[in-house]
């Protein structure tokens, strides 16, 4: 079987870059740029990866070890809210199926961003704890309860988000403001 | 008057563990258990929702040039 080039590796996981780096940043553009960072450092490093093995494990990894420096290297900058931010952070809460889905990813964008890229990384792209545990550096242990924290978390946000009145609009913070305060621990 | 030490206060309330109804524990694990896959099932299409957007033209333009200069 051909291997496949780095190039043509990384275009079959750019829509789950694209998604990863998404769930960590909650900003379309801020996520893009992640992904060219990404792109940039995944192909200066190309001579390290190992064709056969897991790539996208591999450029996972790089892409959240990006977004983590990065986090820190800003820990104490508290960004503006922009106003796309705010518009997707404010929700009315109709029970409609489109606007409860709202909450869902607003209650989501709230919990800690390694919450989020352990639950993202098992619940949605299928990685066993192990495989999460070594994109994430961390023990498998961790892996199980950041997921525990996050599950038990999303679960008290949306039922709190179930119990307000609907005129209630149900602002959540910024994510940005959220990794600063977590500081991107656990 | 306080009764002696030792004596009884009436019926001993019952626990939580001793009302339960047979199958209770497994009644609710099994909520616990759909409750965490709908949880995973939202994140799932709240991944999904971007894994299925078109990729933009400018990220396939940066990918092309970046592999270029590498």
């Amino acid at each position: 079987m051909a291997t496949r080039t780095i190039r043509e590796e990384v275009l079959l996981c750019l829509p789950h870059l694209r998604a990863f780096a998404r769930s960590l940043t909650g900003n379309r553009d801020k996520a893009d740029d992640l992904v060219q960072d990404a792109i940039v450092l995944a192909l200066s490093a190309a001579a390290q990866f190992t064709p056969g093995t897991n790539f996208k494990a591999w450029i996972f990894t790089i892409l959240r070890n990006r977004y983590f420096n990065e986090l820190r290297r800003n820990k104490h900058v508290i960004e503006p809210l922009e106003a796309a931010d705010i518009a997707g952070l404010a929700t009315v809460a109709h029970h409609d199926s489109g606007l409860v889905f709202d909450e869902f990813r607003n209650a989501f964008m709230t919990l800690a961003p390694s919450q989020r890229e352990a639950l993202v990384l098992v619940a949605a792209n299928g990685f066993s704890y192990e495989e999460a545990a070594k994109v994430c550096d961390c023990a498998v242990g961790t892996i199980k309860s950041r997921i525990s924290r996050a599950r038990r978390e999303l679960l008290r946000l949306t039922a709190e988000d179930a119990q307000k009145p609907a005129s209630q609009p149900a602002m959540v913070p910024s994510p940005l403001l959220t990794a600063s305060a977590a500081g991107g621990s656990q | 008057m306080r009764p002696p030490a030792g004596a009884s206060k009436g019926p001993k309330r019952r626990s939580r563990m001793d009302i339960q109804k047979p199958g209770a524990v497994e009644v609710r694990e099994k909520e616990s258990v759909a409750k965490d896959t709908r949880l995973e099932e939202r994140v799932l299409a709240l991944y999904e929702e971007t894994v299925s957007e078109p990729i933009p033209d400018e990220l396939l333009k940066f990918l092309d040039s970046a592999n270029r200069k590498n």
